[in-house]
């Protein structure tokens, strides 16, 4: 288990690079190969739909939960003991 | 009863009361026999009515069994082997009562035909589960434990209050049966309230992070399973197609993810991440068909798995090396490498991965509220489930296990994987995730109702990789937005909280300046004349009483001490004193 994390990490670019081209197939797969006639909505037809769907949702969710927490909801540990 | 009808429940129940007297080698497998018991009985119960009792004029059912009843009961008997042999290692009797005592709660709300008994076993699942908060003994778990216990007083009396006005409204029914959500009265809001607060959803919802992550390490295991899963039962059994629920449901699997997100301790992560998984089957209550039901229920089932994993995966960490703060772990999968590979497959299963259990189960209630037309709801469960991944399969294994090592060097030396029970537990758990995942009759068949779904379409394995994939990317290049700090989130709870500490505020200073106001005007108007008037009779008493009394007893006193030194005990002064006395007095009456 150790070794295999180890021969992954130290061939991070390489394994970095073969995980984005295996999501850039499945992108293609999904935009071109796959059937689309059970979509529930039409938006669902336009080709790398959930590609985008998962990185603009994916984006806003960290980015907005950052900003919600910077506006005073993440706060120091001790905030309850005083 | 009618007849003999073993509840699963009592089994769980006796079998606490007797622990404590099981010692030495006997206890472990007393300890691992009691809560297979209450699985083989669970298997073993026959579709009907059973446990009848006469109470007054009420017929009180403990044991309804049907479709629903049964995947429920079978799901929280066999959580509750696995969460008893993770903590095979407590050796305090107590914590493994109290979480028996938690699951026959949960048991008995399951298999219950009507409100008297709902009630009498929710109120024991919330009094027995606050123990497992209280056991954790940390410098929190006192007061967190009390919040908890408020907060589900709160939803008692909600649920009380409701079956109370139902049962006057309805001239005596007290059967718990599905509520009329088309056209709902007060009683119906009432009920709804007190379940949707052990369902955790917004507003009620700070309990189950706050709670969660105090809990002691196996107590968590158990909670996390339990109380809002129950919930789910009873509102799948009354709340089936109650609308408000879809919106409500989705908007929880997304809060949750969102204080995911800038969340620093692993065990309130997951805490979070429940709360949105709960929000899915919310929404699959909310929608009612047999689709969403059955989405829900699954989901329900799948997510007592992967999250009692989940669970007992931080757990493990705490309980190894003392804490379950992101920004002080990092780089432990070289000491924790089996706990590294359970949570693992705990974080896909929760992100709905392909194989694994989520991925079965959740996308039912989805394409049931693309079914319903519920596109929006439906669109909001498929963002969290990306948000589920970044969180679950991303942030806590990147962090705890990957990362930069901000371990101290001895809490990396104490870092190893847990005891074999603990380890053993996790084992079970992760093939259960798997089994589900990949042989979807197992869960499918015993679902209420006659289920028509196949996730293993191309289209569904496409949309979810695309999903996954995606999300994975917006973590590694927005990573430096998902760094732990050494922060806590405030919620909801904070209004409570700071209404507490505003109540002591009013009473230390306001109620006590009263307080000492009145104190003083007594003192000035009651006490100081009372004390005057005592100090007058005080001095009366003193010089006019018992001055006469007084007077006369020195009087007597001093004309005594004449007379005594008169008769010194001489007889020549005895006759002189006499015959000056006898003279006196015959010259007195010669003359006078």
């Amino acid at each position: 288990m150790i070794s295999l994390i180890e021969f992954f990490r130290e061939r991070l670019k390489g394994t970095i690079i073969a995980c984005l081209v295996l999501i850039g197939i499945i992108a293609l797969w999904g935009a071109f190969m796959v059937d689309t006639s059970h979509a529930h909505t039409k938006m669902e037809k336009i080709p790398f739909f959930w590609s985008f769907f998962g990185l603009i949702g994916g984006a806003l969710l960290i980015l907005l939960s950052r900003f919600f927490g910077r506006l005073g909801i993440m706060t120091r540990e001790d905030y309850y003991d005083e | 009863m009618n007849n003999f009808w073993m509840h699963p429940a009592l089994i769980l129940i006796i079998g606490g009361l007797v622990l404590p007297l099981m010692k030495g080698p006997i206890r472990k497998p007393f300890l691992m026999i009691v809560p297979l018991l209450t699985f083989l009985n669970v298997l073993a119960l026959d579709e009907g009515v059973h446990g009848v009792v006469q109470f007054i004029d009420w017929h009180l059912v403990f044991g309804r069994v049907d479709n629903l009843s049964q995947i429920f009961g079978y799901i929280m008997s066999l959580m509750c082997i696995i969460g008893t042999l993770f903590a095979l290692n407590v050796e305090e009797d107590a914590q493994h009562i109290a979480a028996w005592f938690y699951v026959a709660g949960s048991l008995g709300v399951i298999f219950c035909g009507d409100y008297v008994v709902l009630f009498l076993f929710w109120e024991l699942m919330a009094f027995a589960s606050v123990f497992l908060v209280w056991f954790r003994r940390g410098p929190q778990s006192l007061a967190t434990g009390y919040r908890y216990l408020l907060v589900h007083t709160l939803g008692g009396l909600f649920l009380l209050a409701g079956f109370v006005l139902r049962y006057y409204n309805t001239g005596g029914d007290i059967s718990f049966v599905p509520l009329g959500v088309d056209t709902p009265n007060l009683a119906t809001y009432l009920i709804l309230m007190g379940f949707i607060v052990n369902a955790a959803v917004p507003p009620f919802h700070s309990w189950l992070p706050d709670a969660y992550a105090e809990a002691s390490v196996a107590g968590a295991v158990f909670m996390c399973a339990f109380t809002t899963k129950t919930a789910i039962y009873v509102l799948a059994r009354g709340f089936a197609g109650m609308d408000i629920l879809i919106p409500l449901g989705a908007v929880m699997a997304l809060y949750g993810v969102v204080y995911g997100v800038i969340e620093n301790d692993g065990r309130r992560i997951f805490a979070w991440d429940t709360v949105s998984q709960v929000g899915y089957m919310v929404v699959g209550v909310g929608i009612g068909s047999n689709l969403a039901i059955n989405g829900a229920c699954a989901h329900a089932f799948a997510h007592i798995l992967y999250n009692g994993l989940l669970f007992m995966g931080t757990g493990s960490v705490l309980y190894m090396t003392g804490t379950c703060k992101l920004n002080e772990l990092g780089g432990l999968y070289r000491k924790m490498p089996r706990t590294f590979l359970f949570t693992m497959i705990g974080g896909l299963s929760i992100a709905g991965f392909p194989l694994f259990s989520g991925f079965v189960s959740k996308s039912m209630i989805i394409s049931a509220g693309f079914e319903s037309h519920q596109t929006l709801a439906a669109f909001a469960l498929l963002l969290a489930s990306g948000g589920t991944f970044l969180l679950a399969g991303l942030k806590v294994p990147y962090f705890i296990w990957f990362g930069k090592n901000n371990c101290s060097s001895e809490r990396w030396e104490k870092a190893a994987d847990p005891p074999w029970n603990m380890q053993a537990a996790m084992a079970i758990a992760s093939v259960m995730c798997a089994f589900i995942g990949c042989y979807t009759a197992y869960l499918y068949n015993m679902l209420p109702f006659p289920v028509d779904y196949h996730p293993y379409s191309a289209y569904h394995l496409s949309e979810t990789f695309q999903i996954i994939g995606t999300c994975g990317i917006m973590f590694f290049v927005l990573k430096r937005f998902m760094e732990p700090t050494a922060t806590i989130s405030l919620d909801l709870d904070w209004f409570y909280r700071m209404a507490g500490r505003g109540f002591m505020w009013i009473d230390s200073r306001i109620f006590q300046f009263i307080d000492t106001c009145v104190g003083e005007i007594y003192r000035y108007i009651g006490l100081f004349p009372l004390m005057t008037i005592s100090r007058f009779w005080s001095w009366f008493d003193w010089n006019a009483i018992d001055g006469v009394v007084d007077g006369t007893a020195r009087s007597v006193r001093s004309i005594g001490g004449v007379v005594r030194k008169v008769q010194a005990g001489n007889l020549q002064y005895n006759i002189f004193f006499a015959a000056t006395f006898v003279a006196g007095a015959v010259l007195i009456f010669v003359f006078v």
